[in-house]
């Protein structure tokens, strides 16, 4: 009786002590859970109850001047395999062909993937395909198949402005052209949405949330006409082939806006396949209308020609005694392309005959440095206000202005110094505006995809010479294309043309002049009221070295521009000035 | 007993004003019970209803409490049934607008394909045309022909298909 009590005495102790334990056990396994691994078993959860899903934010477009599509990106896309459960379920060489009629591949390769390992988990057996693939091969119901969806970049108009458009790399990151330049508008970013899931991967309702949103990319808008440019890049074509000529550009600018409404370069990348020109002239994978400058030859006269009128030193009647060869009191041996008695030229007739010797005794009418002040207001030795990716600005040789006397004349007709195909465009436009250079713009705006429009700042245009050295300027160079040996070749019926041809001699491998040729055309139209200008050059044509060689791509650009800007003809006739006296 | 019931009758009075005059008129205690008249005699059959009466409020509103909560019930479970299918439904469409995204996507793509200019061009030269390098234009106005027509450079060489 006694132990009985005793125990019952205990009893109430003992439960509680046990109740009391257990607590302290709860407690313990529910710190642990709670506190010391809840991170983890969260993270674990997160993954088997939750499905991620990656909110696109796709590359902008790149357009042209009137919303025409030159670069855009599409849905393509992944199919991978699961090689051991293809080796289980058997006919492994049939599914492999089926698969491969389906995505338009090699049977071969799909069978390759699929038993390069059979036990393995993952293989990949098309990188980027269609959507219509992707229907195919998802009609033929194998379980074992994934897919997943990408994004890829691709040019509509193949190698129209592909040059200036650029391409991405195999990753999908920008490698050239407008794509690396304006990376920072047309690049999106992918966003994230995580919502739990039920058994069979539908998402709980009221339970997905936006991680992180997805920010497309903008739309660029070139002030390239992409039909412009690519009859430009089409008669480039034919003609630098024609003439064997190793590259060609051709520059179309517009003369009251500093518009490029094309730049065409041959040859050019085609950015859908990146890898031939890669392989072939790894040059030709940028624009070299921005990226090669060279020695322009005599386009350049008309240059000189107008800082001679604007410093009031010389106007277009102002008469020279222009010989075969002169040699110069300080040393300089400047002769003529062609052999000839003396001539007795005005600064026009300079011009109309491109007399080396003749532009070299007018242009020292003015010093070396007042003529370097000139050629930098025309923005030649620096990058254009485009700054186009790996652009080069020239240079104004050694010791400028303190040229060497040879060099000294030869910078008043184009050698001794290199200019871009861009720069001597823009140069010419100053011409034909009045005087007034007006920066070269190649993106006309940045929309981002709430629609904001950032349009490029215009900048303000540099006034190089007066307005009237710009005009007679103009009307001399209307004599070249009316009395100059081309004439027959340049002439657009119903307009007034001004040109002046260059055919520099290009220094070669052993650093000296060889026998390859540069020829050029720079020309605006109409004269009366210049629209446009088109600039053309011909590297090294070995069938045609004169500038001959370019005369038709010229009139040919020109027309299509006036055309296409719906110019109309004025029927006035050009101005006859005096080239002899 | 009676007391109480007084009580709640009385409180039923209250509710009912043309009995009112009746039990309130003798001014005794309604607890008395000797004093017989018409109006106290007529109370008793009254009660017996009046009792059924207190007893209905109880069970329904017993019965309007489940009813409101089998209701809730009900309608919370046809509720999340409803968003349920709703989520199905959302996640059908939603696939459905995906496929015609890309539907649209691949359209988009092949007609930029077709409008691109070489393709244009290519099509046009099929068709024996040929780029037109000098433009005449005629004044409306003048009648006048403003520059001049020349001869196209290729002469234009139409297929045999074109012309049936």
């Amino acid at each position: 009786m006694r132990g009985h009590r005793r125990r019952a005495r205990w009893r109430p102790a003992f439960v509680l002590l046990t109740v009391l334990l257990l607590a302290g056990v709860f407690l313990v396994r529910l710190t642990d859970v709670q506190v010391v691994q809840a991170q983890s078993l969260r993270d674990a959860s997160k993954d088997r109850r939750s499905i991620t899903t990656t909110l696109p934010g796709p590359r902008g477009d790149i357009v042209d001047a009137s919303g025409a599509v030159l670069a855009t990106t599409v849905t393509r896309y992944r199919i991978t395999a699961v090689p051991w459960i293809a080796a289980k379920a058997g006919h492994v060489e049939q599914q492999a062909r089926r698969i491969a009629a389906a995505i338009g591949g090699d049977a071969g390769d799909v069978e390759r993937a699929l038993t390069a390992d059979p036990s393995s988990s993952y293989a990949l057996i098309a990188k980027q395909v269609s959507f219509s693939a992707l229907q195919k091969v998802k009609a033929l119901d194998l379980g074992w198949l994934y897919y997943q969806s990408v994004s890829k970049r691709t040019y509509p108009s193949g190698a129209v402005a592909g040059n200036l458009v650029g391409f991405v790399g195999a990753d999908q990151q920008p490698q050239a052209g407008v794509e690396l330049g304006d990376d920072r508008c047309l690049a999106g970013t992918d966003g994230r949405s995580i919502a739990e899931s039920g058994l069979d991967g539908t998402p709980i309702p009221g339970s997905e949330a936006v991680v992180k949103a997805a920010k497309p990319g903008g739309k660029v808008a070139l002030t390239i006409d992409r039909d412009l440019q690519y009859y430009a890049q089409q008669v480039l074509a034919q003609r630098a082939r024609q003439t064997g000529a190793a590259w060609g550009s051709v520059v179309v600018e517009e003369v009251r806006s500093g518009k490029l409404l094309a730049v065409a370069d041959w040859p050019t990348v085609d950015p859908n396949h990146v890898g031939t020109t890669a392989a072939d002239d790894p040059g030709a994978l940028g624009s070299r209308s921005f990226t090669a400058p060279y020695e322009p030859g005599s386009t350049m006269k008309a240059i000189t020609a107008s800082m001679l009128l604007d410093a009031g030193v010389a106007d277009p009647a102002s008469r020279v005694v222009a010989p075969y060869r002169l040699k110069t009191a300080d040393g300089a041996d400047v002769n003529d392309s062609e052999t000839h008695g003396d001539e007795r030229l005005t600064l026009t007739g300079v011009l109309v005959q491109s007399s080396n010797t003749g532009i070299s005794q007018l242009g020292r009418r003015i010093t070396s440095a007042d003529r370097l002040v000139y050629l930098k207001r025309f923005g030649f030795g620096e990058r254009t206000a485009v700054g186009f990716g790996a652009e080069a600005g020239g240079s104004f040789g050694s010791g400028a202005p303190d040229w060497d006397p040879q060099t000294r004349y030869a910078t008043m007709f184009g050698q001794g110094l290199t200019v871009s195909a861009v720069q001597m465009a823009s140069a010419y436009q100053a011409l034909a505006n009045g005087g007034v250079r007006l920066p070269v713009r190649l993106v006309e705006s940045c929309t981002a995809a709430d629609g904001r429009v950032t349009p490029t700042p215009k900048g303000d245009g540099t006034r190089v010479v007066s307005k009237d050295a710009a005009s007679s300027t103009v009307r001399m160079l209307e004599n070249v294309a009316t009395k100059g040996w081309l004439a027959g070749d340049v002439k657009i019926p119903g307009y007034r043309v001004g040109i002046k041809t260059g055919t520099a001699q290009e220094v070669d491998a052993s650093g000296g002049y060889g026998k390859d040729y540069l020829v050029s055309m720079a020309g605006v139209a109409p004269a009366d009221s210049p629209r446009y200008v088109v600039y053309v050059a011909l590297s090294k044509p070995v069938k045609m070295n004169t500038s001959q060689a370019t005369a038709p791509i010229w009139r040919k650009v020109m027309a299509r521009a006036l055309q296409s800007g719906g110019v109309v003809p004025s029927g006035s006739s050009s101005p006859d000035l005096p080239a002899t006296w | 007993m009676s007391h109480s019931w007084g009580t709640v009758l009385s409180t039923a009075y209250a509710f009912d004003p043309v009995r009112r005059p009746g039990p309130v008129a003798p001014a005794f205690p309604v607890a008395a019970p000797p004093v017989v008249s018409g109006p106290v005699v007529a109370a008793p059959p009254a009660a017996a209803p009046r009792t059924r009466a207190l007893a209905a409020p109880k069970v329904l509103a017993g019965a309007a409490v489940m009813g409101g909560v089998v209701c809730v019930v009900v309608a919370q479970l046809l509720l999340s049934i409803g968003t349920a299918n709703g989520a199905y439904r959302l996640a059908e469409l939603q696939q459905r607008s995906d496929v015609l995204a890309r539907q649209q996507q691949v359209q988009a793509e092949s007609l930029q394909a077709l409008a691109a200019p070489q393709r244009l061009a290519a099509r046009a030269a099929a068709l024996g045309m040929v780029p037109d390098d000098s433009p005449a234009y005629l004044d409306a106005r003048t009648g006048k022909v403003l520059g001049s027509r020349a001869a196209t450079d290729g002469v234009a060489k139409a297929p045999g298909g074109i012309v049936r």
